[in-house]
């Protein structure tokens, strides 16, 4: 294994220096080395295992997550939840797997002029990274009991929905994903894509902060890092750009570089999502079982033909669900005293409105995210179709996170939802799935990166992380964006 | 014209001139900590600990769990602009009750219903910042208290399968 944690001198030398190790850049490292060329992976945050997940929230969340999971937008109205250790948001994240719609690939091909990205071109890629990953069907028997309790609420309305395919081995069950799997059951890229890198050479360096992209007569030459507060730099042939759509932008505007369209940064898309808690009269202990397995997918699309909702069934550990449930004092007691009882799920949307994200006096990435008239609307429409499906389960009574608490007993509670609407900081919003900010397409005065992933400005600058995606995909964006980087390495020629 | 900008500087102003005059001793007691703090003031760890109070249960208490304490130690480590974010939460928050509310005194030193019903004021508020600072001291103080084993017990939570009781 070469694992690089420390020595470094004051110059490294690489063929290509790939920043970020999440579902792009991990799958791009591995592509890269196993074609021989000598890569070097940079990594933010620090390299952990299974042994080190101890399955605690107060010390796994500082670990694991971006800011110790308070990366929010500047506003404070949305948590964004991002992974930063190698293996990125892979690590922290739920494990499902979804092959991106064929509508949206057309959409980026009709609107942006993507070329090489339709479904039937990807779909021998699709099944490379879903066998390196082990995507796995879950059967309905695999739900546990508050998951259940969607899929038929649901079913009883006539929904569509389904059991998720997840990138799992052998999954215990032990409810505990967002903190890191400790068994070694989810098959995050520290398990697949990054052995297999570093068996092909690749050089991993773990706790190292891209500071810049150097370049010279229009060509990527190399990145300046820091770690542990020394200075380094790599010299390489080529940059591939993998640290997600938040900081990928940020560095590039750092770097004051491929921007000549003015769209770095620009076009964020989020899935912005809102959680739906039931409280049940048996017990549930969602915590036992699978952290999410069932899916509606019946608001995918909208009446009016456009983009619409998911449904996903989910549960949390005490802290992160204390701070999602509504109210405080004894309003919030007397809810959370009900947490072997509760179901829960959140209306992830389809987003057609867009933020971006800016550097701070600081350097530090600010996200600028509101959810437009159009994706409340949807919202508001999932929180209360969930409403519906969990009193059509049984559920004593829905509660939305507002702040001001909407208790829903029955379809006669729902307009509460429509009364209390949808402002920033007036219910818990979070996104985990930040996508666009460097979008792919052949005009370079309306995108970043052409259809191979290079930079429309830079030579031998690539980015193949979500921030490429010219519009959001619908749907938990893991295997698209392996996909993608894995169609993009496909092209570095150094 | 006021603008949204100027109104919440106006606040912000007004707010920090009357914390540092409740501040200078003889003025307001805030007791002191015996041991040390790490980010906090003894003025703003009192202020911290009377929110947990009333956003809390009271079995096991906050300050038996030292959610203040965990809150300080988060805050030393946290960027820039966050702890000076956090500082002038804190400061608004403590003195908006002479602001918003045309009381007489500050938030830490109202009796508990009057406590209650002022945090709700900023919860359902229609001021965007007060919704924002609410949300985040009720982030701080829930995961604080309830990342904590000792109150899994009161919601009957089994803990993660590491040391899970049966």
């Amino acid at each position: 294994m070469r694992l690089s944690t420390k020595g470094h001198g004051m110059e490294e030398k690489a063929d290509i220096c790939v920043i970020g190790s999440g579902a792009g850049g991990a799958v791009a490292a591995k592509e890269l080395s196993e074609r021989g060329y000598k890569v070097i992976l940079l990594e933010e945050g620090g390299y952990y295992t299974s042994k080190d997940f101890n399955q605690r929230e107060d010390r796994m969340y500082p670990l694991l997550y971006k800011d110790r999971l308070a990366q929010l937008t500047k506003d404070g109205a949305i948590a964004v939840m991002q992974g930063r250790c190698v293996g990125g948001t892979t690590v922290i994240n739920n494990a499902i797997c979804f092959r991106p719609p064929e509508e949206v690939l057309d959409i980026w091909r009709r609107d942006f002029g993507v070329k090489g990205l339709s479904y039937d071109e990807l779909v021998p890629v699709f099944e490379q990274v879903e066998k390196v990953i082990n995507v796995y069907q879950h059967p309905l028997e695999d739900l546990n009991e508050h998951q259940r309790l969607l899929y038929e609420g649901s079913r009883a309305f006539g929904y569509r929905g389904a059991p998720f395919m997840r990138n799992v081995k052998d999954c215990v069950k032990c409810g505990c994903c967002m903190v890191g799997c400790s068994f070694d059951r989810k098959q995050s890229m520290i398990l697949n894509y990054i052995p297999m890198a570093l068996k092909y050479g690749t050089r991993l360096m773990p706790n190292a902060k891209a500071d810049r992209i150097l370049v010279k007569d229009g060509k990527a030459i190399g990145v300046e890092c820091s770690m542990n507060g020394k200075k380094f730099r790599i010299d390489s042939k080529a940059v591939v750009l993998a640290a997600g759509a938040i900081n990928s932008p940020q560095l590039l505007l750092k770097s004051k570089i491929a921007n000549s369209s003015g769209e770095v940064g620009k076009n964020l898309y989020f899935h912005p999502l809102t959680p739906v808690v039931a409280v049940f009269d048996k017990e549930l202990k969602g915590y036992y079982g699978i952290t999410q397995s069932y899916g509606v997918n019946h608001f995918s699309k909208m009446p009016d033909g456009g983009f619409g909702y998911r449904i996903e069934g989910v549960f949390a550990m005490p802290g992160l669900a204390a701070m999602v449930l509504p109210s405080f004092g004894k309003v919030h007691w007397n809810i959370m005293s009900g947490y072997n009882y509760m179901a829960a799920c959140f209306v992830l949307v389809h987003d057609e409105g867009t933020g971006q994200v800016t550097v701070g006096s600081d350097g530090r990435p600010v996200i600028e995210y509101s959810v437009s008239e159009k994706d409340k609307r949807k919202m508001i429409h999932g929180m209360k179709e969930a409403a519906r499906i969990y009193l059509k389960a049984g559920a004593r009574k829905v509660y939305t996170t507002h702040n001001e608490i909407v208790e829903i007993r029955g379809e006669n509670d729902l307009d509460l939802i429509d009364k209390r609407g949808i402002e920033p900081n007036s219910l818990t919003l979070i996104s985990a799935h930040p996508q666009g900010t460097c979008r792919m397409g052949e005009d370079p005065k309306k995108s970043v990166v052409n259809s191979r992933g290079e930079s429309h400005d830079i030579r031998n600058l690539f980015i193949c992380d979500a921030s490429v995606h010219p519009t959001s995909v619908g749907v938990n964006p893991q295997v698209t964006i392996m996909a993608i980087s894995t169609h993009i390495s496909s092209f570095i020629k150094v | 014209m006021i603008t949204r900008r100027s109104f919440i500087k106006s606040v912000l102003l007004f707010a920090s001139t009357i914390f540092t005059g409740v501040s200078i001793p003889g003025c307001l007691r805030y007791p002191q900590k015996s041991t040390k703090l790490l980010f906090f003031s003894h003025q703003e760890y009192f202020i911290m600990r009377k929110i947990a109070s009333r956003m809390l249960p009271l079995n096991p208490s906050p300050d038996e769990l030292g959610v203040a304490d965990s809150i300080d130690k988060f805050l030393i480590s946290a960027d820039k602009n966050i702890q000076s974010q956090f500082r002038q939460l804190l400061a608004v928050f403590e003195c908006g009750t002479f602001i918003f509310n045309l009381k007489l005194r500050p938030f830490s030193q109202l009796p508990a219903q009057e406590q209650d019903k002022y945090m709700n004021s900023w919860a359902a508020s229609r001021i965007g910042f007060k919704r924002q600072g609410f949300m985040a001291l009720k982030k701080f103080c829930m995961s604080n208290y309830y990342m904590n084993d000792q109150t899994w017990n009161e919601i009957e939570y089994k803990g993660p399968w590491h040391g899970r009781k049966s």
